[in-house]
């Protein structure tokens, strides 16, 4: 055998990896390339630990807290406050996150088209931050580093705190993320959430799921090690989604992976009908594999027909043998 | 008797090698391949215990074992790597430890021990 190494200096690790880990024997996850070698295992991070559940995020959407101004129009506050905080992303290794409401992803905003939104945002992290909101808006409400610090906005300061106005249009499937420099970092450590703007009629009944596309890069090597959906590498292989067969599944997919240009989504045994941003009614596609570059967003549809398990997973194969995979069990 | 089929290979292989990773780190001093299975040597020359969390290979998590989770200062470990190689074949390797660094090793050329 010919090899050769790279070493690495360490630091030490936290008591909250220390815990986590099993003993001796490490069923991490998935052997092989690509999905078809996974064995079962027990393997997961435990939610208590990260303090958020990737499961809970899924059916979490957060309407803030609702008040009528006068002309009849609907108000949404909320309170988002940055803050630093070690996470755990695949079973024993830990990670230095920068997290909105101690949470990644982090809190899922939910509003009709036309309602008037106003998010205070406090920087209580280490680093000066901002809320860069997808979306119409004016400029000052931007969260752009130079662009509106004459009204106290743009880059917000380490203890500072900003309120941003808007309306929410237009209806669709956004996202917010910091914008401070340097930009990839900032996102890659966590700092995004989703941002959903339902038409002024509402879609229809549907189990909805949250699902944000992210990854980490946990040795700074400008290449991610480990991917997921809502953080947790292969969390949703040991905890698989539970929907009801004939059920409409509405999934709003997110993709905020830095550093790689593409992702992909791909559901075994059946096909979604595909809604690009969630802006218009009508689907544009029908279809079981969904290419995602940065930032962008869809809304699928599905329904399915036959209980049992089926995966979902990046079809960069890459990204799903470390760890974007997961199961669907459906259910009568 | 998997389980006691690695122990002792963890135990032979680690009585035979020497550490050799660089003063201050930790790192791979050797692999040795056996048919379905990797066995890393790895040595701690830093002032901190180290804690191998995960396996990549090609860019895979994979499945292994040790006979303990930390290595202490200036001892050696074997890590058990269950892969399916294939001979001539080469294989990247990364350690990911506790603390989200990694640690490299590059297998050229694959070949049975």
């Amino acid at each position: 055998v010919a090899g050769s190494g790279v070493a690495a200096r360490l630091t030490r690790w936290s008591p909250v990896a220390d815990a986590a880990s099993p003993s001796h024997q490490h069923h991490p996850l998935s052997p092989g390339s690509g999905h078809s070698g996974f064995q079962a295992g027990h393997a997961t991070v435990d939610p208590e630990i990260n303090g958020f559940d990737p499961a809970a995020i899924l059916r979490d959407f957060d309407w803030g807290k609702t008040s009528k101004l006068a002309g009849g129009r609907t108000l949404r506050e909320w309170e988002l406050v940055a803050s630093d905080k070690t996470i755990e992303i695949v079973p024993g290794v830990r990670y230095a996150a920068w997290t909105y409401n101690g949470r990644v992803p982090g809190p899922t905003l939910r509003a009709r088209e036309g309602d008037q939104l106003r998010i205070r945002f406090i920087n209580a992290g280490t680093h000066p931050h901002t809320i860069h909101f997808h979306g119409i808006h004016p400029a000052v409400m931007d969260g752009t580093p130079g662009i509106g610090e004459d009204a106290g906005g743009g880059l917000i300061e380490v203890g500072e705190e900003f309120t941003y106005e808007f309306e929410a249009r237009p209806f669709g499937l956004h996202l917010y993320h910091c914008h401070a420099s340097p930009l990839a970092g900032h996102i890659a450590k966590g700092l995004y959430g989703v941002f959903v703007v339902d038409p002024p009629g509402g879609r229809s009944m549907a189990d909805e799921l949250i699902m944000v596309q992210n990854a980490f890069d946990p040795d700074f090597d400008e290449d991610n090690e480990v991917y997921a959906v809502n953080t947790v590498a292969f969390h949703f292989m040991y905890r698989p989604i539970r929907v009801t067969r004939g059920q409409l599944v509405r999934i709003y997919l997110v993709n905020i992976v830095e550093l790689d240009p593409i992702n992909s989504f791909h559901v075994h045994g059946n096909f979604f009908q595909r809604f690009p941003t969630g802006t218009a009614l009508e689907p544009t596609e029908y279809t079981d594999t969904v290419i995602q570059g940065q930032g962008q967003r869809d809304v699928l549809e599905l329904r399915f027909p036959y209980t049992g398990k089926y995966m979902f997973h990046a079809h960069k194969s890459e990204f799903a043998a470390l760890g974007w995979m997961g199961l669907f069990e459906v259910v009568e | 008797v998997k389980g006691a089929v690695v122990a002792l290979t963890i135990a032979a292989v680690a009585t035979a090698c020497g550490g050799g990773a660089g003063d201050g780190e930790f790192g791979v001093t050797h692999a040795t391949l056996t048919p379905g299975r990797i066995v890393l040597v790895v040595a701690n020359h830093s002032k901190d215990d180290a804690r191998v969390a995960q396996v990549i290979v090609n860019d895979a998590f994979v499945d292994f074992r040790t006979s303990r989770n930390d290595v202490p200062p200036g001892d050696i470990e074997a890590i058990v790597v269950f892969y399916p190689w294939i001979e001539g074949e080469s294989y990247d390797l990364e350690l990911l430890t506790a603390t989200g660094a990694t640690v490299g090793y590059e297998i050229e050329e694959a070949e049975a021990a």
